[in-house]
């Protein structure tokens, strides 16, 4: 995968790693967006999601500490999902006053099974990886294309238009959109595999 | 539902619904072509800031895309751009460069600068308040440094301070005012060296006043910025160098002492009563260690009145540097130094009018001397205005004496504000702002003033190519002269003819027209039809006439103004020059080619004699007969003017000078009529290529440069090629010109002739009778377009075997031709060939039964 200097789970077991600082400024760049957005849509304000992401980096660095992280037990995709739950219910419960953490506990296990929290992490992680793909794929095409692609099939503005503002054929346009959705769904497809 | 939605990304229309649902919400890192690995650095009111690498570089960069900026208007993105432009030019070891800028996908402005690995100043001076003192980043090595060292001592808070006015001063000596002085805004790299950045960008953005700050809904922000502004931005006043000169005091008094002069933490109304009356109290009161030197210094960039202060930057510097020196400062010496300021008040006030009448006589060109009286008489003006009566006459002799040396300075900055000369010049934009505030405060007062202000302002504005600002003061000019001097009077003709010359150059040619129908009458009225200023007013009216395609009427008023020019004025005029050269012109864009020709001679002549061999306009006349020579096919006269005018623009004005393209443009046409097909579409290509590099790919010169090079291409024989270069001409052209274009037509008959020539006869005789019938409609009416596409389309009627439309074609167009152009011309030659070969075919081969056409055995049968 060009663009990225570590693969997904290679970048988890540097994260273990005790202090390793460009691992964690990566781990950083490429979940904060995740995290930020999905604190938004549990209603939180921009800066007590930094709040939440801070804490949420915190809490995975020591659990990695402790083991290494194994993707037989199950997706990362669920793991880090239930600890952004449990750091947002916690600061829920802790602006009421008491944190009783059994309370939180049962609280994010709840929240960990409801399919319209579901729905929305959901969201957040196709915009994830749609995210990380796109960053791929800057690299890959030219500047004309990435535009095409983003004015015709984004924006959808007319394709006489697109063509026309950017100097190409309508056909060249078309081929824009068909290759880098062709490139954005491969790219996709192997984060995920990746991702196990 | 894990399992139902697992496939989205392979589904291109969930993908890409999952992209739009994507787009716009905050946190997203945006598309920016050119740049890529876009990491968030820090995030503030105004936007956030990227790490990226550039792509053609590979250097790492930043990028600040303004989210909160909103551009009501294109006027001002277009300021946002020019201000790029002008931060751009500022080269200067401690100011952050300026790369690039442009609009991201979701349409935020965004600037490219220097990456400076370092912190913030607000970072290291955070700490301040907890130690006593600010400290300077250790070599720690990491990206952005955690505060830690020592605390900065005053010696070193002080030199750090003298390189930041040093930048600020070099950037007011250009024009360029910062607006928000902050430490934030003061990157400390690992030397220790500050980097100034954000020069007055992200202020422009959101509005230019402080009064619309307040209207950002983040309270913090907004307070992060206003505890650093002066007592006049806080007042929504206009602001000058002397706002940055006290924000840098803001910025000292920081430095020094962890604190802000005043108070800064309670609600915002209190903030700004302190900002705009407590006096600040001297730094050594709150830190000891601070000499009575450095009190007097920040005390003086923080006085509340901008006349008390250092007047800009670089003076500020030069105390700071005379401190470290060991040397006695300026400000120390208080009173004196206030009683100049206030005479410098007053005389800067009556320099203001002089540099706008000065303006205004570099547009009109009128001399040296006159332009002394009026400098004089709208000093006088000023003068009794602002001081009583005697005080300025006392003073009247000592200021016309500085009036004249200013004069004779400001002569020679304001000369920059003409384009050809140095590009758009950053001082004068930036003097038109403040003359813009100076000519709201004379409108009242003094019309007569105000409406030459206007006119000299709308004139700069003009020359720099900025339409709307110079629109908005030639139209008050005009309004105001109609109803201080009444319509018909000499001055409101000529603000008339002012707002006509723009309304020309922005493409409102009826308007124009009106405009200035309006001055050429009032001008014959009243000072006769024989006066140069009447012919001038005829010369402009014919320019207008001419966009409206009204070439009779616009070649009656080139003819009388040329009449009376070279009655009065003579040959030697440049506006004889002018209109003899625009006559030449238009007669041959009207086919009138031979009476073009004599004209273009003359003028050429006259050029030489006047200006020298080596003079542009000389050279312009050149290359002006070349093509109209080109156009009579006399190529052997053509292509030697044209040699040598391509080494003498090489020479003077560069291998990429849009007239040295010219030049190469002509050539390459003219050696694609000899047939030497290679050498021009080498040239072509050439010429394509920088013009496209230069002027952009859709400009219309870079569109006629890849025609021709297309139609190269197409004689060598290269098909696939010239088709591709052709129909993204035609595309381009027909997008942005319309059908009602003679250039959107010739492209698409070149495109037809490519098809001819791939044996495509259907798609050819059914595009030709449009273009046939559109070409009518379009070229002027001597025009020979149209009948050499006549021409073509008989001969390929006659190939598809449709005999008697051909005949009736390739007579009309042959006649037609020998009728405008003569017997020898290339044209009338190609279509009398035609001709002949239609009818030698009929005489040779009358019983044939099967149309085939031209250059193969069996010949189409002509029937009588």
């Amino acid at each position: 995968m060009s663009g990225q200097s570590t693969t997904y789970t290679a970048l988890l077991g540097r994260l273990a790693e005790s202090d390793n600082a460009s691992a964690w400024r990566e781990f950083h760049e490429r979940y904060a967006d995740l995290i930020r957005g999905f604190g938004r849509r549990q209603g939180l304000q921009p800066a007590d999601c930094d709040d939440v992401l801070q804490e949420v980096l915190l809490a995975l660095s020591q659990a990695m500490g402790k083991f290494r992280y194994d993707p037989s037990k199950g997706k990362f995709r669920s793991y880090l999902k239930t600890v952004a739950l449990h750091v947002i219910y916690k600061r829920r419960h802790a602006a009421r006053g008491q944190v009783d953490m059994e309370e939180v506990d049962q609280a994010t296990r709840a929240a960990a099974s409801d399919p319209s929290i579901e729905l929305q992490w959901e969201e957040e992680w196709r915009q994830y990886h749609l995210r990380q793909a796109m960053r791929v794929i800057e690299g890959e095409f030219g500047s004309q294309d990435l535009q095409a692609f983003q004015r015709y099939a984004v924006e959808g503005r007319a394709v006489g238009e697109t063509a026309e503002s950017l100097d190409m054929s309508v056909d060249q346009v078309y081929q824009s959109k068909s290759r880098i959705l062709k490139r954005l769904s491969e790219v996709i497809e192997h984060q995920v595999e990746e991702e196990g | 539902m894990n399992n139902s939605s697992s496939d989205w990304y392979q589904d291109h229309t969930q993908l890409l619904d999952v992209m739009r649902r994507g787009r716009g919400r905050l946190g997203g890192v945006p598309v920016i072509p050119g740049y890529q690995d876009l990491r968030e650095l820090r995030r503030g009111g105004q936007g956030v800031v990227y790490v990226a690498r550039q792509l053609s570089t590979r250097r790492e960069v930043a990028i600040k895309v303004l989210l909160d900026a909103r551009w009501a208007s294109d006027r001002r993105l277009r300021r946002f751009e020019r201000e790029v432009e002008l931060v751009a030019n500022l080269q200067h070891p401690n100011i952050v460069k300026l790369f690039d800028s442009g609009l991201t996908d979701e349409g935020h402005p965004f600037y490219v600068m220097e990456y400076v690995r370092g912190c913030g100043l607000d970072e290291l001076s955070s700490s301040v308040a907890e130690r006593g003192g600010c400290v300077l980043p250790g070599e720690a090595g990491s990206e952005r440094m955690s505060p830690a060292g020592a605390p900065l001592s005053v010696q070193g808070a002080v030199q750090l301070f003298a390189k930041v006015c040093e930048a600020v001063g070099y950037a007011h000596q250009h024009g360029v005012i910062h607006r928000d002085i902050k430490p934030g805004n003061i990157l400390i790299d690992l030397n220790c060296d500050p980097h100034v950045l954000d020069f007055g960008l992200a202020k422009r953005a959101v509005g230019g006043a402080m009064r619309e700050l307040t209207e950002l809904s983040v309270p913090g922000e907004f307070m992060g910025t206003v505890a650093w502004a002066s007592p006049e931005q806080i007042a929504g006043e206009s602001v000058d160098m002397r706002s940055d000169v006290y924000s840098l005091g803001v910025v000292l008094f920081y430095l020094l002492t962890g604190r802000f002069p005043y108070a800064v933490g309670g609600s915002l109304s209190q903030v700004i009563a302190n900002i705009q009356s407590v006096e600040a109290p001297r730094p050594s009161s709150v830190r000891s260690g601070v000499d009575d030197e450095i009190d007097t210094i920040a005390l003086r960039c923080l006085a509340k009145e901008p006349d008390r202060r250092y007047q800009s930057a670089g003076e500020l510097a030069r105390d700071v540097r005379r401190y470290l020196a060991g040397e006695p400062i300026l400000a120390k010496s208080e009173s004196a130094w206030y009683g100049m300021r206030k005479k410098l008040r007053r005389y800067r006030l009556a320099v203001g009018a002089v540099v706008l009448t000065l303006v205004a006589s570099l547009a009109y060109a009128v001399s040296v001397s006159v332009l002394y009286q009026r400098a004089v008489r709208a000093e006088e003006l000023a003068g009794r205005r602002l001081v009583d009566a005697q005080e300025a006459r006392d003073e009247a002799n000592a200021e016309a004496t500085k009036a004249r040396a200013v004069l004779e300075q400001l002569k020679g900055i304001l000369s920059a504000a003409r384009p050809e000369r140095h590009g758009r010049d950053v001082r004068v934009a930036d003097l038109l702002d403040e003359a813009d505030v100076l000519i709201g405060e004379t409108w009242r007062e003094q019309p007569e003033v105000a409406i030459e202000l206007g006119a000299t302002i709308g004139q700069t504005y003009l020359s720099l190519g900025l339409y709307e600002e110079a629109g908005e003061h030639l139209e008050r000019a005009y309004e105001l002269a109609r109803k201080t001097y009444g319509a018909d009077d000499l001055r409101a003709l000529e603000a008339a003819q002012n707002l006509g010359v723009l309304r020309i150059r922005q493409g409102r040619a009826e308007e124009a027209a009106e405009l200035l129908n309006r001055c050429l009458a009032g001008r014959r009225e009243a000072l006769g039809g024989d006066d140069p200023d009447t012919a001038a007013a005829a010369s402009n009216l014919a320019v207008a006439l001419k966009r409206l395609r009204r070439f009779d009427e616009a070649e009656a008023l080139y003819r009388e103004a040329l009449a009376t020019l070279e009655g009065s004025v003579g040959i030697g005029d440049p506006r004889t020059l002018d209109a003899l050269h625009n006559l030449g012109v238009l007669l041959g864009q009207q086919g009138r080619l031979e009476e073009s020709e004599e004209l273009l001679r003359r003028s050429l002549d006259a050029h030489r004699d006047l200006l020298g061999l080596d003079h542009p306009e000389t050279l312009m006349a050149e290359t002006t007969l070349a093509e109209t020579l080109l156009a009579r096919d006399k190529l052997d006269e053509a292509e030697g003017l044209l040699r040598t005018n391509l080494e003498r623009r090489r020479e003077r004005l560069g291998p990429e000078h849009f007239d040295t393209t010219t030049t190469m443009y002509d050539l390459a046409e003219l050696l694609r009529l000899r047939g030497k097909l290679a050498e021009a579409c080498e040239m072509s290509a050439e010429v394509a290529r920088i013009r496209e590099r230069v002027l952009g790919a859709d400009h219309r010169h870079t569109l006629l440069a890849k025609n021709d090079w297309a139609l190269s291409l197409m004689g060598l024989e290269r098909l696939e090629e010239a088709e591709r270069i052709l129909r993204e001409v035609y595309e381009t052209r027909l997008a942005k010109l319309g059908r009602d274009s003679t250039d959107t037509q010739a492209s698409r008959y070149n495109l037809v002739m490519l098809w001819a020539r791939q044996g495509r006869t259907e798609e050819v005789l059914e595009a030709l009778a449009e273009i046939v019938v559109d070409a009518r409609a379009v070229y002027p009416p001597e025009h020979p377009a149209p009948l050499v596409i006549q021409s073509h389309y008989g001969e390929q009627l006659w190939k598809a075997g449709r005999v008697a439309e051909a005949e009736q074609q390739l007579v009309e167009s042959y006649e037609g031709l020998r009728e405008r152009l003569g017997d020898d011309h290339r044209y009338t030659r190609t279509a009398r060939e035609r001709l002949e070969a239609f009818r030698g075919a009929g005489e040779e081969q009358v019983d044939s039964e099967e149309p085939a056409g031209p250059g193969t055995t069996t010949k189409p049968a002509r029937r009588p």
